[in-house]
């Protein structure tokens, strides 16, 4: 064997399933509490369904929501500060919609959850998860194991 | 974040291998990462060094010799400690370096003749002489110049052995990396020397005589021809000749040899042309391919292919303990 370099580690992550495009899927995600890197895999899986799919991370990017992009006009335009009238944990709130970022992930294989919890790889049928998923970040070392594995 | 290894299999490389990105981001140290593991598991390598890059990497950054690849790299420079005579070239080889040259096809064919009546055994550059002194002078002139420029890359040396190159090549079979240096010569230097070695490549595993090998080629269409190199990509793979091409210009490769590509190691590319060009290779539209490339910091590389079950990973290079840059003369030494 020759050795290369890898540096994702494996582990939960925090995050939500926006919407499919394809053999595409928009995440949803929080960098305060996330770090998201293109090139990532991440595992989604539905437990009550036990299936789940690895999406490759090719893009990230921020929330084009309308509301998003009026406020950060009307901000720009006001010459003095805006004074808020709403509750500080909504403000908060508000703030942190605003900061959420986009990750485009591309579908890669299919999983099928095993009867111990393990996961199998398998070819994309076409098969999309509902939005009750877990997500799981999978180190490269993990990933390469597993493919190899299911080649054998 | 600390690097963990990621490992390869070796037989996953017997392959065609493509290494591209801009100059910079680290595809040569790649190219180095997979000659030395391929050394040190046994594989013979050849590699067509156009910028005296790998003529070091059996040395330890202090410069001492590595125990692990002492007398394991060899480096040759043609013209130098690379000689041959010209029967060695054979005749396929020097009539095609005859008309690179621009032979015409009259001149061509009365050479041709002269080539036949000596014999490629008693083929030497002083009996070529005295037998075109027979032809026509016009054409007579025409190929005195080109025996000329011939001589001028200093490649014949009609007192050596013939089996100078045979013997050379079988330490491939020792898992020794044969590194020619072409840094500096002249194309048609380039050219002459890569035909020469690649045809008594060819010659040997077609013959069973050299075990298959591997064979790194830097920047090939500064000395090969489109028609050249599909022609090894579709012929000597076949034979046991496994191939790395690294390259900044990923168009100057013909699109067979990309189409035909098992492992790709993609460092950051920009143009939207070459990334394009090489989608088909990733397995990924050139539009998904386009973001993860552009997004790829120096020393960081989309790899896919065999090696990776198919699967794109971005990778590392890693550090390595041996001299890997070639010398660069500069009049200025800091920014």
């Amino acid at each position: 064997m020759l050795e290369l370099t890898c540096s994702v580690p494996s582990g939960e992550a925090n995050m939500q399933l926006l919407r499919t495009e394809g053999d595409f899927i928009i995440l949803v995600y929080n960098p305060a509490r996330e770090q998201v890197r293109v090139g990532e895999s991440i595992a989604i899986i539905d437990r009550r369904e036990r299936h789940g799919v690895v999406v490759q991370v090719v893009e990230t990017s921020v929330p084009d929501l309308p509301g998003i992009l009026l406020n950060i006009i009307r901000r720009e335009a006001t010459e003095t500060e805006v004074i808020r009238h709403r509750a500080e944990d909504m403000a908060e709130r508000y703030h942190a919609v605003e900061n959420m970022k986009y990750a485009r992930a591309r579908i890669m294989r299919e999983l099928q959850v095993g009867a111990e919890g393990g996961l199998h790889y398998e070819r994309w049928t076409g098969y999309v998860p509902s939005r009750n998923v877990e997500f799981q970040t999978i180190s490269e070392r993990d990933l390469i194991g597993a493919l190899r594995a299911s080649r054998a | 974040m600390a690097g963990r290894d990621f490992e390869v299999s070796a037989y996953d490389l017997q392959s065609l291998n493509m290494l591209v990105g801009l100059k910079w981001t680290g595809k040569s140290h790649l190219a180095k990462s997979l000659l030395l593991g391929l050394i040190k598991h046994g594989g013979g390598a050849l590699v067509f060094d156009i910028n005296d890059e790998y003529s070091s990497l059996h040395l330890g950054k202090d410069r001492q010799p590595r125990k692990e690849y002492k007398d394991k790299v060899q480096a040759l420079a043609p013209g130098v400690n690379l000689k041959f005579p010209l029967k060695a070239m054979g005749a396929d080889v020097f009539l095609n370096f005859m008309e690179a040259v621009g032979v015409s096809d009259t001149s061509l064919a009365a050479l041709s003749d002269k080539v036949q009546e000596i014999g490629e055994e008693n083929l030497t550059l002083s009996e070529l002489r005295t037998a075109i002194r027979s032809v026509e002078t016009r054409i007579r002139g025409a190929l005195e110049r080109r025996l000329k420029m011939l001589e001028d890359t200093k490649l014949i040396d009609d007192k050596a052995q013939a089996s100078v190159l045979e013997d050379l090549l079988k330490q491939l079979d020792q898992g020794n990396a044969l590194i020619i240096n072409l840094k500096g010569k002249t194309k048609i230097a380039m050219r002459t020397t890569v035909q020469v070695v690649l045809s008594k490549v060819t010659r040997l595993l077609d013959e069973g005589v050299l075990a298959p090998m591997f064979l790194f080629a830097e920047e090939a269409h500064m000395y090969a021809e489109r028609a050249d190199l599909e022609d090894l990509v579709t012929r000597m793979r076949h034979l046991g000749a496994w191939q790395f091409y690294m390259t900044n210009t990923p168009t100057s490769l013909p699109e067979l040899v990309v189409r035909q590509t098992d492992n790709i190691f993609c460092f950051h590319l920009s143009l939207p042309d070459d990334i394009r060009y090489l989608s088909p290779a990733s397995g990924m539209d050139d539009q998904t391919l386009a973001k993860i490339v552009k997004a790829l910091p120096p020393r960081q590389y989309l790899a896919v292919g065999r090696v990776t079950e198919d699967y794109p990973f971005i990778l590392k290079t890693r550090e390595l303990d041996v001299i890997t840059a070639g010398e660069t003369r500069l009049r200025f030494t800091k920014p």
